[in-house]
């Protein structure tokens, strides 16, 4: 029973940030919440058997590893990141399109090339935390950040801009 | 922060808090019991496949079994029609919330009221009984005081010349009795029945310490707990209808101090109204017919000792066993609506005119793969679990693969595919039962 509390309260503390990074990584509400909810059935079934687990890196290596390895055979050729709304006017306006710019140039990255921005620019997660999420070895997570950065400033000059100067 | 840190909490701010725990619960729990069907045909499989991981790949990209499969046997009715992937005509379903294919049950509605037949009889505080069971059939007695659950199975069968529970030790005991066990028969006037019987079975614990017989064959002296053991206890009343009303209850410790039930207390159960099925339910083929179809189709599947000759779940067939590195499972009972499709770890789902378009013969295929193996299967690899489905005229048929593999081979090709919907579209199982 008490375990079965455990459970409970670490879903209600990370429910949140585990929807916001299934967000990031597929870009579409469907697919984010079939990944959390997938990534919970199988943190309850290894919840149920004996042991203890570190639950923040176990779901965390769930939900990630579901998403590169599963989720994008069958996803991600039907889920390109939302189309974008009706234009609007003003500093809103540019922020809006800055934003959606970023989630399209996003859509077009591999989704490794994904999980690692989000794991190390959204969870701020070291290259070697980001690797045990992702089962890589860091210098792969140096590497992909590397490549998926450049690739976003190809693909999004201007909304990649302000990200100078970050660290890959 | 980086900038691009709060780029993405920009994105994701007006994310809602995805998924349900409760939800994710159930689906884990309807899966492990999904995954308990083909459970050791597949575990067999790994191991046969750890033992070759060293020296070759875990397969080899086909679907060949241990034994060459041939052509079916001559008992098979011979096809009025054939299909293949050229005469295969698929339409890609929906996914819905659940895992697998959900296939309708009619006889479903019934085993529901067994539920509250168990709770008036046997826990009328509501205390010990776990929620009921999927099928019904079967319930978890919890006491606090102890780790060990009973577990019990109830249903409602017709006599046939199959051992049954009205046969008392004969149906509980697989075999001669063994040393430490024992079984006794009884049977008592209980009002408006038949007949009533009861049988208990116990098998106490071998002594623990060096010399014991799990130790080197011989009589040690080591201490055993006289209450030690495992128990087994059936009644079965016989109605007036000639219908057979069953509970069989098991769990840890000795018979008479452990069992929580009173004999009367089960038979009253076994002969409750609410313990009933339609007519449907008797007409499902038994085990044994299931179990020679599936033979016929597939020579080299071998039937896992597990599954029972005498049907635990009336109106409801089932069989598993290992077909080469695949472990494969045949349930049957009657037809109901069609099956909606899980999403949940879906692969691919859909439904196959199998004689072409203009033919409404129909098949579903469905494929998930598994996560959660890596307590069974070698490392790197991963089981595929293929769920093809046959709605017919007078039952519906669901065979079952699971298949370990090398990721990132294929797990289960079309070959496999076409002659498990042979298996299923056997006017066989279509036939009437001999419950």
């Amino acid at each position: 029973m008490d375990r079965e509390v455990d459970l409970r309260e670490f879903v209600s503390a990370r429910a949140a940030a585990l929807s916001r990074a299934a967000y990031l990584l597929t870009g579409d509400h469907q697919a984010a919440e079939d990944l959390v909810q997938d990534t919970y059935v199988v943190l309850v079934r290894r919840w149920q058997r004996s042991g203890t687990i570190d639950p923040d890196a176990y779901v965390r290596r769930i939900l990630y590893s579901r998403f590169v390895d599963g989720w994008r055979r069958r996803r991600l050729v039907e889920l390109p990141w939302a189309s974008p709304p009706d234009a609007a006017g003003g500093d809103e306006a540019s922020t809006a399109a800055d934003r959606l710019t970023l989630q399209d140039a996003m859509a077009r990255l591999t989704p490794r090339q994904r999980a690692v921005l989000v794991l190390r620019f959204y969870e701020d997660l070291t290259e070697t935390q980001a690797a045990a999420a992702l089962g890589v070895s860091p210098n792969t997570v140096k590497s992909q950040t590397r490549v998926a950065l450049q690739r976003l400033r190809d693909l999004a000059p201007d909304a990649v801009a302000s990200f100078e100067g970050v660290e890959s | 922060m980086s900038a691009l840190h709060e780029a993405f909490d920009e994105i994701a701010a007006d994310v809602p808090v995805y998924g349900d725990l409760d939800l994710a619960v159930e689906q884990a729990d309807l899966e492990q019991r999904r995954l308990r069907t083909v459970l050791a045909g597949v575990v067999a499989a790994a191991a046969a496949v750890a033992v070759i991981v060293g020296a070759v790949a875990l397969t080899r990209g086909g679907d060949d079994v241990d034994e060459p499969v041939g052509p079916a046997g001559p008992s098979t009715p011979a096809p009025t029609r054939s299909q293949s992937p050229q005469t295969w005509v698929d339409t890609v379903v929906t996914p819905v919330g659940g895992y697998g294919w959900m296939v309708p049950d009619p006889v479903q509605r019934a085993r529901d009221g067994w539920y509250a037949a168990a709770t008036d009889y046997l826990d009328p505080s509501g205390e010990h009984l776990d929620p009921p069971s999927e099928d019904g059939s079967t319930f978890i007695w919890r006491d606090p005081g102890s780790v060990y659950p009973v577990e019990g199975h109830l249903g409602i069968i017709l006599p046939t010349d199959q051992p049954d529970p009205m046969d008392g030790c004969d149906y509980l005991l697989d075999g001669p009795l063994a040393a430490k066990e024992s079984c006794t028969d009884e049977s008592w006037d209980f009002p408006g029945v038949e007949n009533a019987e009861a049988a208990y079975y116990e098998r106490l614990c071998d002594s623990w310490g060096p010399g014991s017989p799990g130790d080197d064959a011989r009589p040690g002296p080591g201490v055993t707990y006289e209450t030690c053991g495992d128990f087994r206890v059936s009644v079965a009343v016989e109605r007036r209808d000639g219908a057979i009303g069953y509970v069989v209850v098991e769990g840890r410790g000795t018979v008479f101090e452990y069992n929580p039930f009173g004999t009367d207390m089960l038979a009253a159960l076994a002969a409750d109204r609410r313990l009933t099925l339609p007519d449907a339910a008797y007409d499902v083929p038994s085990n044994d017919t299931v179990t020679s179809v599936v033979a016929d189709h597939f020579p080299g599947w071998r039937l896992d000792p597990e599954t029972r000759s005498v049907a635990e779940r009336p109106g409801y067939a089932e069989v598993w066993g290992r077909l080469g590195p695949s472990g494969l499972s045949v349930r049957v009972w009657p037809a109901g609506a069609d099956p909606t499709c899980g999403r949940s770890s879906l692969v691919r789902c859909v439904e196959r005119r199998v004689y072409g378009a203009d033919d409404p013969t129909t098949v579903y295929v469905g494929a998930w793969d598994e996560e959660g193996w890596a307590d069974c299967c070698p490392r790197s690899s991963r089981a595929y679990s293929r769920q093809l489905v046959y709605v017919g005229p007078r039952h519906t048929v669901v065979a079952s693969l699971t298949r370990v593999v090398r990721e990132p081979e294929d797990g289960i090709g079309p070959e496999l595919d076409q002659r498990v919907i042979d298996l299923l579209l056997d006017p066989r199982l279509q036939q009437g039962g001999e419950q």
